[in-house]
């Protein structure tokens, strides 16, 4: 998941999926998306709104019905591998931050989807999976490294 | 005859004159600064003249270019609109001079009424009651004159209007000091700062009364507008008919009005204010030498296109009407929106409009001087535009001018609609029982409703927002990135 919705309120990782929309842990059941040039429709929780919506940079800003909510969209870079330029493939810092754990050791095989490193960043945690089944060949981090984005965390061999 | 209007004017009231110059066949040509040549009112006008000038305000003040470009583009006629030029008598002059039709009073009206220690000499030998008032050669005797009045008192400019250079002495402890921020404001508005005091009636209503004579001297009335909703001076929601006003007290200030406009041999559109205590006693204030921001109210009870008579008896034309065939029907409410932080005392606030949606319907009007991907600046009056309603009775507009504002969908600048509604929210309001003293008095409970009606839900917002983002969509295996986040 890779988009934040930060209000003065809150911060919010979401995701919008078939007839549902995650923020942050809730589930939000969504119906009836209809996209007008400006403007989107949708009926959420039951009930039916006419939302205007403008984002400008990472400002976006909800009008619907008189009522106005504004938020920052953080967009975090897919999360994925990225070739190192050997046969080895990384995990990669996503967004600065500091590690807080590191949940395997160089050697370890893991399966995909398995938490390799948990991440802090602006107050959130994020934890890093294997993106396949592998071992563990490199780690380049301890809790407590602090890390830039795109920073290379933990490198593994691909399982052939 | 009448066949080109310049318009000297700019935003909402520019596009005002040009609709019904194109009605009634007449062409338009706007004047205009560079920062309006991209305004909707430069869009439809049916020529547009950049204006030269060293600031955006010092441009719609410039009245002899103004009357250069009319002989230029062979106009015939010349439309002030409000504010800048219009109440300006020796621009009446020049465009008269000039050989066009100006389309207003005569000058020497714009000049009586323009002074208003004139204007009140004039009313009181018109038999209209006076607040009681003096002015002094100095300071000193305006101290003096104060005294006898009684406290507390209104300092007020001379040559003022608009609410600017008015202020409140409560005693005369902080009368000097009173006078010389007046002063200075005066003399900064209006080049003159000259001062005199008023009484301050408590708990007044503003009810100003519509008047429009022509050259062969017949002078109506089109009935009162309630303008009391007023903040730091400035009107922001007015109606017609005043609610809660008494019929006798309703036809003396009518009468009032146009027995000023008659004496004075008024010709064209204006506009008597009085201020009404709580005791029924009315009081003159002054007289608009124009066209009022206000005046769709009255257009709606009225069924009277106000702009179309100006422009009819400026070209010599009888009032095709008496005074018992002008209707009053149902009710008509305007909201004046502006771009200002209701919640920090409605300092204006500037920038672009990134989204702009007007309400639509029956019985709704919108007169907006802005379009979408306007920049509002802080050069002129932050007014965006203006949504009148109306319906059968009172209520029906209330509740339809709530609807409509809800629906008003403004994203850029803050603007003060959620205010407005708070206002017609307001059970006072409901009532009737307006005075110049309501949004003072009810000022923290209206900020209360501001926030309760124009904050949207946090996780609604989102899942609206998130729609609208299109790197929120889930690729392909939802679940597995989903995983990803362990809070």
């Amino acid at each position: 998941l890779d988009v934040i919705l930060e209000s003065s309120a809150e911060r919010m990782p979401v995701a919008v999926g078939i007839n549902t929309v995650y923020i942050g842990q809730s589930a939000v059941r969504v119906g009836d998306v209809q996209y007008a040039s400006s403007a989107v429709s949708a009926t959420v929780d039951g009930c039916r709104w006419f939302a205007q919506i403008v984002r400008r940079g990472d400002r976006v800003t909800v009008w619907a019905e008189g009522r106005c909510w504004e938020a920052s969209v953080l967009i975090l870079p897919s999360q994925g591998t990225v070739d190192a330029g050997t046969d080895r493939d990384c995990i990669v810092a996503l967004m600065p931050g500091s590690v807080l754990q590191v949940h395997v050791g160089a050697g370890d095989s893991v399966r995909a989807g398995q938490p390799i490193v948990t991440m802090e960043s602006m107050k959130m945690q994020m934890s890093l999976d294997a993106q396949m089944d592998g071992v563990i060949a490199l780690i380049h981090v301890q809790p407590g490294s602090t890390v830039d984005k795109g920073d290379i965390l933990v490198e593994f061999e691909q399982q052939a | 005859v009448i066949e080109r209007i310049l318009v000297a004017n700019r935003g909402e009231i520019a596009r005002r004159i040009i609709r019904t110059a194109r009605r009634m066949g007449i062409e338009t040509v706007l004047a205009a600064h560079e920062v309006d040549v991209g305004s909707k009112a430069a869009e439809e006008a049916d020529a547009l003249v950049p204006l030269q000038a060293d600031s955006a305000v010092a441009a719609y003040l410039d009245g002899a270019q103004m009357v250069r470009v009319a002989l230029d583009r062979r106009c015939d006629a010349v439309h002030p609109g409000y504010g800048f030029l219009s109440e300006n008598a020796s621009f009446a002059q020049q465009v008269t001079r000039a050989g066009l039709t100006w389309i207003g009073p005569q000058a020497e009206l714009i000049d009586l009424m323009g002074d208003k220690i004139r204007a009140r000499a004039f009313a009181s030998r018109c038999d209209v009651p006076l607040v009681p008032s003096a002015s002094g050669e100095n300071d000193a005797e305006i101290v003096r004159a104060a005294e006898d009045i009684g406290y507390p008192v209104l300092v007020k400019a001379a040559a003022g209007g608009g609410g600017k250079g008015m202020k409140i002495a409560r005693g005369p402890g902080e009368l000097l000091a009173v006078i010389a921020i007046a002063r200075s404001e005066a003399r900064r508005y209006f080049g003159d700062d000259r001062v005199y005091v008023e009484k301050l009636i408590s708990q007044p209503r503003h009810i100003e009364v519509q008047v429009l004579g022509d050259s062969h001297g017949n002078v109506v009335h089109l009935g009162e507008r309630e303008c009391s909703i007023q903040r730091r001076f400035q009107k922001i929601i007015e109606e017609a008919p005043a609610p809660s006003f008494d019929d006798h007290l309703r036809a003396r200030i009518c009468e009032a009005a146009v027995a000023i406009a008659r004496e004075s041999g008024y010709v064209n559109a204006g506009t008597v204010e009085f201020v009404v205590g709580n005791d029924g006693g009315f009081h003159f204030l002054e007289m608009n030498t124009r066209l009022q921001v206000e005046h769709p109210v009255t257009e709606l009870v009225t069924g009277l296109d106000l702009v179309e008579w100006q422009i009819r008896v400026a070209r010599g034309e009888r009032l095709a009407f008496t005074q018992q065939d002008i209707p009053a029907r149902g009710h008509a409410i305007e909201c004046r929106v502006y771009a200002e932080d209701a919640a920090c005392g409605f300092v204006p606030s500037i920038g672009r409009i990134e989204r702009y949606v007007e309400p639509s319907g029956e019985g709704i009007r919108v007169d907006a001087g802005v379009q979408e991907g306007d920049e509002v600046t802080s050069f002129f009056d932050p007014m965006l535009a203006k949504l009148v309603v109306w319906a059968g009775s009172r209520q029906g507009a209330i509740e339809l001018a709530e609807r409509a504002l809800r629906d008003y969908c403004f994203i850029g600048p803050k603007t003060n609609i959620g205010f407005l509604r708070a206002i017609l929210d307001h059970p006072v309001f409901a009532r009737g029982e307006v005075d110049t003293g309501f949004i003072d008095l009810h000022g923290a409970a209206l900020d209360a409703v501001v926030a309760e009606k124009t904050e949207l839900d946090p996780q609604v917002a989102a899942v609206l927002a998130a729609l609208s983002i299109p790197e929120a969509r889930l690729p392909r295996n939802p679940l597995a990135h989903l995983g990803a986040w362990r809070n």
